[in-house]
């Protein structure tokens, strides 16, 4: 049911479609049972790739990211010394975190070799 | 005092199987993540939700999940008679009954080694404070974005000379018990039963029907709430 100017909307926990070979759910859903399910409220947008659709749902604005292994940040230092900096995280990727999260980088790990060694 | 009249009304004028009056609004704050507001019949009830953000308590961290915490609180005039703490031994009770059913219904693996704190304050109390409550939290929560599996949906229903009756009053819940439970209205599972008073076990199951149906229609009311809200944000989004 397209709605909001064109857009088809859903909310939590509305069932989108069957999750088969050609239908895989993205981000913003759940599957349970063989179905895609909506887990929140926002714009279903389809990706399709190679006979492959990639159903996600996009709430729009602000999305609420979480720091992950592998993740670029962006953040602000707010101490120095001698072994390491203290820095809140800011940013994830593209999008503005709420709250700032804590964060250290050590002075060890700033290297090409033997990062794991002190 | 009748609770159900013999012409089959209550005190307020409603049948045995109607609801009281659902008002909902969503995002009322721009300090939380999620905010909403909503009254059900006299029964009033804020609610916002900040998060996912780091973990304060470290001990309290779970590295694989979500922990998620809530305070209710109410203010002075709530009740009749005036309360003399905003948080007691019942609001205490009631947040870790009200944490335990988000437990269920949020994907908490979705924010590993984060918190979601859902903070409520009771404006005003007449009876089905736990399931305003309740709903309340999910319309922040949504508001919030997130994940959840489904809506949860509360309602109270009771029973009065062998008569179920669906969201009591709280002169109502005064001469009988008050069932109150949350549902996952998609899923049709319930997440979470609480009964005040006693009830007799051949009558749970129709009382728990009664139930199980106003949830759905309080699910519809919210629904069509988010629905309008998420429209008005899309239409303002695509203008841009």
């Amino acid at each position: 049911m397209p709605e909001g100017n064109g857009h088809l909307l859903c909310v939590p926990g509305e069932r989108l479609c069957e999750s088969n070979e050609t239908f895989i759910g993205g981000e913003g859903t759940y599957t349970l049972n063989g179905y895609i399910f909506a887990s929140v409220a926002g714009k279903v947008e389809q990706d399709v790739r190679d006979k492959i659709t990639l159903i996600k749902v996009s709430r729009g604005g602000e999305t609420s990211v979480m720091p992950e292994v592998g993740s670029i940040i962006t953040g602000r230092v707010l101490s120095v010394n001698q072994l390491q900096a203290n820095i809140s995280i800011l940013a994830v990727g593209e999008n503005m975190l709420h709250t700032p999260f804590q964060g250290t980088l050590k002075k060890v790990n700033v290297r090409q070799h033997e990062i794991d060694r002190w | 005092m009748e609770v159900v009249s013999p012409e089959g009304l209550r005190q307020d004028g409603r049948t045995v199987s109607c609801l009281r009056k659902i008002s909902c609004r969503l995002g009322l704050y721009d300090q939380p993540n999620g905010s909403s507001y909503i009254e059900m019949g006299n029964t009033k009830i804020l609610a916002a939700v900040y998060g996912p953000h780091e973990v304060k308590n470290l001990k309290k961290q779970q590295l694989d999940e979500v922990i998620i915490q809530c305070e209710v609180s109410r203010i002075a005039a709530s009740q009749g008679e005036r309360v003399k703490r905003p948080r007691d031994q019942r609001t205490r009770a009631m947040s870790q009954q009200i944490a335990s059913v988000f437990e269920g219904a949020i994907r908490k693996s979705k924010y590993p080694g984060s918190q979601i704190d859902i903070y409520i304050q009771v404006l005003q109390s007449d009876g089905g404070v736990l399931s305003a409550c309740i709903n309340a939290s999910t319309l922040a929560l949504i508001h919030a974005g997130v994940e959840l599996k489904d809506y949860v949906a509360s309602c109270t229903a009771s029973i009065c000379r062998g008569e179920p009756i669906l969201d009591v009053s709280y002169v109502e819940t005064q001469s009988s018990c008050e069932l109150t439970i949350a549902v996952l209205p998609n899923k049709e599972t319930i997440c979470s039963l609480h009964i005040s008073n006693t009830l007799h076990q051949t009558q749970l199951d129709e009382v728990l029907k009664i139930a199980m149906d106003g949830c759905q229609s309080v699910y519809k009311e919210m629904h069509a709430v988010v629905r309008e809200y998420m429209r008005n944000q899309h239409a303002i989004m695509t203008h841009v």
